[in-house]
């Protein structure tokens, strides 16, 4: 089954002299639960991709349909709320909020929807984090590994159609990448979640299912490794 | 409370410096809006009080009203209070030293009359009986008597006849005689205060003696005066009684009516409130733009915030209701703090005020009072929550827009183009990279630095602009309403020529305890010679209008220089500002002399 779907995404910074092309017709699909790596030289166009998916930036053309939704032709509202419920996106400087605590930090989503946060499901979601006797400290409290667990737990919460990371073990050293990796393949296995991640760790990228090569905006290998 | 106001108090706290600085800048806004405000309301105040005390509390007069029709007034459904007056007329008093003042002129006042027009007791009460009887207290001192308080006087009460002509006012003729209408015994109940409105030049002591109603017939005529139930409609209420009782002519106590915000004019309005209102726009202006600047601040210093919240999913909606939310809890602090010190400031203000003249308020005995009315409160909140929604609207909106794709792309809060922080050569060869390196960052910073620069200008501006208003306002009621600065007043009562009376002002100002004088022209004009259009639409609007038909005469004061360096009308302009508040009616085109010591040695 489909969970996302991309059609010749064009993205063009600037005008004139300056212009680049950092997407060129870009079209693919993921299917549900499929843990797909992006891998690419740098400045060829993953991070600008995946905010495409995210919606968090426009395409300058082209579709990008999550869930059979054209997330492009939803009002700036309407977006919002569909990134809070749907998505879930994990950068590689973890991106939290320093003056909310790690609770509300994974939190947010719900909050902001003025849900009512399971305890069940919170404790549980923290236990997998291991971050057990934290949930009181603010992000600067923690380590660079823990933050990263945060923004994974506040990508989770929702249970969201697809979780996109950007270079999430960039910023980590070796034995913090691999728990946070082995986390994320976690919830891949475990819950069905499916999952884009951008690498540049050939390691990395070869433990997902498919990979996908972009140069210069294009998309120049697409293989898959297991099923 | 959801997660967003507990962000938005928590940034508060964290940036407490710049919080602590915005509430400072609401409670000023607060201050100034709600100090206006009340100060307007205490002058309005005490002008009120002044002028119920020097000109009376009765908002209208109907004169020479046929008692029998007296009733169409006193029972109008406007009318909330009434009362009866009657000029008796003139009776010869044996004794009195003055040989141009031979006279007693007798009004007679029912009970209410007493209470409300300006009749001022010294000692003594006032009568209660047909038969007692106030007496001037210059009946005293300038007419050489000895009466006391329970002395008894009876009197032969008339009018004035000349050669067939009936006197009322007008100074003592030769060849007068009193008609006789009633002999009446009085007791004297007590003495009063010379009032201003009786002219020197009338031949008697003005005496009140009790109007007993059951003593008036049906076509007696009497004045009524009236307080109206709603002041605001008295004019349309006096031309309609004036209809009805067939009065022969309706004054307004126009002093009285102006300074409660109500004239015939409804483009003029009450000058007071008109100004505080300018005053409180020019505040708010100016507040604005402190506070906006504060807010603009907070939110781009937030914008990563901002960015982060958005791509975590919070709506535009949202993220503008969090910058109201801030702007709600600083007014929640700002606004009682800042009414309550305007209040403090100007009740610091009065005490002031009344500690340096002390019971002389315009000379009239009243003080002024701290006067807080809920309407200064509710405008004040009204204002300042106006002036901080104003302020916090446009960053709210900026705020919202900030997309996800910004924060994502910020790492600290301070983003800048290449162009901007571009420096020239010469700085570098001038101040080397030091300075160079100084003046990129005074540039970075260039909006911070902007709106502290602006921020301070606006202050100032606020400030200078206040204070002269201030200035301004008491040196113009100074102008118009009192007439101080000279201790003495010296005039020659008399028919000698202009010359004569020039010489002798002339022989005073010679004397040694004379330090300073002026001797001053009056003139009065009569309206045949004058045309509205001469004069400055000020002297049109406060004068002419109310007094429209009236208008006879105009007095205009000089100082004896100016006179005669006027020209033929462009006096009617500049002397405009120095009108005497209160036009009386002419008698005939005169020009009346007079000195005033300013300074006098003691
Ligand atoms: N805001 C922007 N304005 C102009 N050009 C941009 C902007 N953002 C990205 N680009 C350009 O678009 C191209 C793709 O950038 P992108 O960040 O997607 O690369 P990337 O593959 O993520 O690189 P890296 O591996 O270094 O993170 C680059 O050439 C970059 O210079
Ligand atoms: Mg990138």
């Amino acid at each position: 089954m489909t969970i996302l779907r991309i059609e010749n995404l064009c993205k063009v910074y600037g005008k004139g002299e300056s212009q680049v092309t950092a997407l060129d017709n870009v079209s693919f699909s993921v299917n549900k639960g499929e843990f797909v790596a992006i891998v690419g030289a740098s400045g060829s166009g993953k991070s600008t991709l995946l905010h495409m998916m995210g919606g968090v930036d426009r395409p300058t053309s082209g579709k990008v349909f999550i869930d059979d939704t054209d997330i492009y032709a939803l009002s700036e509202a309407q977006l919002a709320i569909f990134r809070r419920r749907q998505i879930g996106l994990i950068y590689q400087f973890y991106n939290l909020i320093p003056i909310l605590n790690v609770e509300e930090n994974i939190t947010l989503p719900l909050l902001l929807d003025n849900r009512k946060v399971e305890t069940s499901r919170l404790k549980s979601i923290i236990e997998t984090l291991g971050l057990e006797g934290r949930t009181r400290h603010l992000p600067n409290e923690l380590s660079g590994g823990q933050q990263q667990r945060v923004s994974i737990g506040r990508a989770l919460i929702n249970g969201p159609a697809i979780v996109l990371a950007d270079e999430p073990t960039g910023n980590l050293d070796s034995k913090n990448s691999r728990e946070i990796l082995d986390l994320l393949k976690y919830s891949n296995r475990h819950y069905n979640q499916t999952l884009i991640m951008i690498t540049h760790d050939p390691g990395i990228a070869l433990q997902a299912d498919r990979v996908i090569t972009l140069e210069d905006g294009r998309v120049i290998k697409d293989e898959v490794i297991r099923r | 409370m959801n997660v967003l106001s507990q962000l938005t108090l928590r940034n508060l706290r964290l940036n407490r410096r710049r919080t602590i600085v915005t509430i400072i800048g609401i409670i000023l806004a607060g201050a100034m809006i709600c100090g206006v405000a009340t100060l307007v309301a205490s002058f309005q105040d005490v002008m009120i009080r002044t002028t119920a005390k020097t000109d009376g509390s009765h908002h209208a007069t109907f004169e020479q009203v046929r008692y029998e029709n007296s009733k169409y007034i006193t029972e109008h459904a406007n009318t909330e209070t009434s009362m009866l007056t009657r000029d008796v007329g003139f009776a010869r008093l044996e004794g009195l030293s003055n040989p141009d003042k031979p006279y007693l002129v007798i009004s007679a006042y029912d009970g209410p009359a007493f209470s409300h027009l300006p009749v001022n007791l010294i000692s003594g009460r006032y009568p209660s009986e047909a038969d007692e009887i106030i007496l001037a207290e210059d009946v005293n001192l300038n007419g050489g008597l000895d009466i006391a308080i329970d002395d008894t006087l009876t009197l032969d009460v008339g009018q004035r006849m000349d050669d067939g002509v009936l006197l009322s006012e007008e100074p003592l003729s030769e060849t007068e005689a009193l008609t006789s209408e009633l002999t009446r015994t009085y007791t004297v109940t007590g003495f009063f205060e010379r009032p201003w409105y009786m002219s020197y030049s009338v031949p008697g002591y003005m005496a009140i003696t009790y109007l007993d109603k059951s003593e008036l017939a049906p076509d007696t005529f009497v004045d009524v005066s009236i307080t109206a139930k709603k002041p605001r409609h008295i004019y349309d209420t006096g031309r309609e009684l004036v209809a009805t009782s067939q009065a022969a002519s309706i004054s307004y106590n126009s002093d009285l009516l102006r300074w409660m915000g109500i004239t015939n004019n409804r483009e003029l309005g009450d000058i007071f409130e008109t100004i505080g209102l300018i005053v409180i726009i020019l505040v708010v202006i100016g507040s604005v733009s402190v506070i906006y600047n504060a807010f603009a601040i907070s939110v781009s210093e937030r914008k990563k915030q901002f960015g982060m919240l958005s791509s975590v999913g919070a709506t535009g909606r949202q993220i503008r209701l969090m910058v109201f939310f801030e702007a709600l809890v600083l007014g929640l602090i700002g606004i009682p703090v800042g009414i309550l010190s305007g209040i403090g400031g100007i009740w610091v203000t009065i005490e002031v005020i009344n500690k340096l003249m002390p019971g002389s308020f315009m000379r009239s005995g009243t003080e002024l009072q701290l006067v807080v009315l809920p309407s200064s409160i509710i405008v004040s909140i009204v204002f300042i929550a106006l002036t901080i929604f104003l302020s916090a609207f446009i960053p709210a909106r900026r705020a919202a827009r900030i997309s996800p794709i910004d924060a994502i792309r910020l790492t600290t809060d301070i983003q800048f183009k290449g162009r901007q922080l571009r420096t020239s050569r010469l700085t570098r060869r001038l101040f080397g990279i030091e300075g160079e390196l100084a003046l990129k960052n005074l540039k970075r910073q260039r909006k911070r630095y902007r709106a502290t620069v602006f921020s301070l200008f606006i202050s100032i501006v606020l400030y200078v602009s206040f204070s002269s208003f201030m200035t301004y306002g008491f040196s113009s009621s100074d102008l118009y309403y009192t007439e101080r600065g000279y201790d003495i007043s010296v005039r020659k009562y008399d028919d000698s020529t202009h010359e004569e009376k020039l010489n002798l002002y002339t022989k005073v100002a010679e004397m040694d305890a004379v330090e300073q004088y002026a001797i001053v022209r009056y003139q009065d004009l009569i309206t045949s010679e004058i045309d509205e259009s001469m004069f400055s639409s000020y002297v049109r609007e406060q004068f002419i209008e109310s007094h429209n038909e009236e208008l006879r005469s105009l007095y205009m004061r000089y100082d004896e220089k100016a006179f005669t360096h006027s020209c033929k009308y462009s006096w009617c302009r500049s002397a405009a500002m120095r009108l005497p508040r209160t036009l009386m009616s002419c008698s005939s085109m005169s020009q009346t002399i007079w000195m005033r010591i300013i300074r006098a040695a003691s």
